[in-house]
């Protein structure tokens, strides 16, 4: 994950607070689509289709596709250290 | 020609074929339209050529509903409308839209809904209320605004949301802009100061109208038709106060007038982030078009596009009509602020990662317009206070509900899916928690931080609503008079001489913006008073 924007980091912290049951790692894994060997590029190729069919999340108002935010827990996951400004 | 209520003698009575009561942009276009038709017209206005106190405080009454709030603070019944010469266009923004194909239908997820009317029918009078209302032409689409003007459209066709087209006419003032008019016509006679007390009638015609000044002079008006245009809220209340015949006032017998009084609902409602840059959404930010042929050929109005739900979503969701504007600007850095939860940057930098095809370098303010179920307690009834004449006041009772709350959540997010889908950006929904006052706060082409409530506070089942001072369906257009108190032609069931002009008739409010289809809909009602006039022997 180096070399990401730590904000993605802080946002994905912050998804994981308001859906606490998917704040771990496998559980992410799995809910994201296959292949999960890089969670961005599966997320990438799902979002659109997330939003058509209303498979979204609301993290502090922001609407965002249910892939999008789970990646971004992901990468707090891999980056558990905050304000550091590196990822 | 102009003419003072003052000036003329006591007890004087006037006589014309056709009567309008109310200068504004009903009456006005009523009296434009039947100019030169052989009938002579009378056109009383209650205010003077300017604005003054003590005829505007005849407005004044009791708001017992909802609060009547507007940008972040609240109103009185006697600001939300205007009172002289050209009526409330006087502060009217200009946004002309017609009404959408499904405000006319009957929508099975609504207890009450539908028009007397097909939306076909009113096309050649939107057609003409474009010239009325100072804008191009009747064409709203926005492909063919994109092609005439090279603004950009929005990546968004998937039938749930479109884009919508305003065009903007401001200012309109129709007291000024067609006050040469009403001066020079020799066969229409405005009254001003000329305050109708009274609508007498025996409980099928009018037979006579009573009217004062506010320095105490009384006169009369006879005429074969009548045609009350005074405002989505004062007609009720002329109706409602004129009892000589009826204690319940005339057309009321079924207990509908004064109902089912509709506003549009209007919710500061959030942010969002987009990814073309500023300058290709212009269209959003509002451009300017000059008008090439016709009446008011030369004169420039505006041109703006926002997102709203289609037609199709609206007939088959339980939902209700919704559009949104947004107010744009460059992306700031690290704002808005919010403590504890994303800032706009950190979405824009998961967009940038996963979302779209570049950068998110716009953001958004978002300001939504809903459509309200109509509500039968809802209502205008009249108060125990006395205005200066002794009517009673207005006591204005709006009541929204919960499910009008549920659409307007509902719809946002519809819209905030829709973009997303495109790829178009990510929209933050923040109902009411953010600052009405967005557009002083766009410093520098960056739009600042204005989060009034974080989000995580914001409350579905009482965030703050406003009005956009559309006054509608007081007395509502239907075939059945249990139903509505004016029918197809807005002739007052029951009543064989007497007509309602203005968003009054409304059947149903929509979401577009009412004056342009008020417009039009007096186009129609001209037309129809000059077919079933009757020359006198």
């Amino acid at each position: 994950m180096a070399g990401l924007d730590p904000a993605i980091a802080d946002l994905g912290r912050r998804y994981m607070s308001e859906y606490p049951e998917e704040a771990d790692l496998a559980t992410l894994l799995d809910l994201l689509p296959r292949p999960t060997h890089n969670p961005i590029d599966a997320a990438r190729s799902t979002i659109s289709t997330d939003f058509r069919n209303g498979d979204t999340v609301t993290v502090a108002g922001w609407v965002l596709a249910a892939s999008e935010a789970r990646a971004a827990a992901v990468v707090a996951l891999a980056c558990p250290g905050s304000g550091d400004g590196k990822c | 020609m102009l003419i003072r209520a003052n000036d003329l003698a006591e007890g004087a009575a006037l006589h014309g074929d056709v009567c309008i009561i109310g200068a504004g942009a009903a009456g006005i276009t009523l009296a434009l339209e039947l100019m030169g038709s052989g009938l002579d017209v009378l056109l009383l206005e209650s205010g003077d050529i300017d604005p003054d106190p003590a005829t505007q405080g005849i407005y004044a009454g009791e708001s017992v509903g909802q609060p009547l709030a507007v940008l972040d603070g609240l109103v009185e019944l006697d600001e939300i409308r205007l009172r002289y010469l050209g009526g409330t266009t006087n502060h009217w923004a200009g946004y002309c839209r017609p009404l959408q194909p499904v405000d006319f239908q009957e929508r099975d997820n609504l207890d009450i809904s539908g028009w007397p009317i097909e939306h076909r029918e009113m096309i050649p009078y939107w057609d003409r209320a474009a010239i009325w209302c100072r804008i191009t032409d009747a064409e709203f689409s926005p492909e063919v605004w994109s092609e005439r003007s090279g603004l950009q459209l929005p990546p968004i066709d998937d039938g749930i949301v479109s884009t919508t087209t305003f065009q903007i006419s401001f200012p309109m003032p129709f007291g000024v802009v067609y006050r040469h008019d009403l001066t020079d016509a020799t066969d229409t006679r405005v009254v001003l100061g000329a305050n109708v007390v009274n609508i007498r009638n025996n409980a099928k015609q009018v037979t006579g109208l009573d009217i004062r000044t506010l320095s105490g002079r009384s006169l009369t008006v006879d005429a074969q038709m009548f045609v009350v245009a005074t405002g989505g809220i004062e007609n009720a209340r002329l109706l409602l106060a004129s009892t000589n015949a009826d204690p319940n006032g005339i057309g009321n017998s079924n207990d509908l007038v004064g109902r089912h009084f509709t506003e549009h609902l209007q919710v500061y409602a959030g942010f969002g982030i987009f990814e073309p840059p500023l300058e290709d959404l212009i269209g959003f930010h509002g451009s300017d078009v000059t008008i090439e042929s016709g009446r008011h050929s030369g004169e420039v109005h505006g041109i703006k596009y926002g997102l709203s739900l289609t037609s199709d979503h609206v007939m088959e969701s339980p939902t209700t009509g919704l559009e949104a504007q947004f107010l744009l600007g460059h992306l700031p850095h690290g704002v808005p602020a919010q403590p504890g939860g994303p800032t706009m940057a950190e979405v824009t930098a998961l967009y940038d990662l996963l979302g779209g095809n570049g950068p998110a370098s716009t953001s958004a303010y978002i300001q939504v317009l809903a459509e309200q179920r109509l509500n039968p307690d809802s209502r205008v009834t009249l108060s125990d206070t006395k205005d200066p004449f002794g009517m009673p006041r207005t006591r204005l009772e709006w009541q929204y509900t919960q499910d009008d709350r549920d659409s307007v959540l509902s719809g946002l997010r519809t819209i905030a899916e829709s973009v997303g889908a495109a790829g178009f950006g990510r929209l933050q929904i923040v109902p009411g928690g953010v600052h009405a006052d967005a557009v002083d706060h766009l410093v520098d082409g960056e739009l600042l931080s204005l989060y009034r409530s974080m989000p995580d506070q914001a409350d579905p089942t009482g965030f703050p609503i406003g009005m956009g001072f559309h006054h509608m369906c007081t007395t509502r257009m239907a075939h059945d008079p249990s139903e509505g108190v004016v029918d197809s032609d807005c002739r007052v069931h029951g009543m064989d001489n007497l007509w309602m002009s203005g968003s009054s008739v409304f059947a149903t409010g929509g979401v577009a913006t009412p004056t342009y289809s008020i417009v039009a809909l007096a186009i129609r009602l001209a037309d129809h008073l000059k077919e079933v006039f009757t020359p006198s022997a």
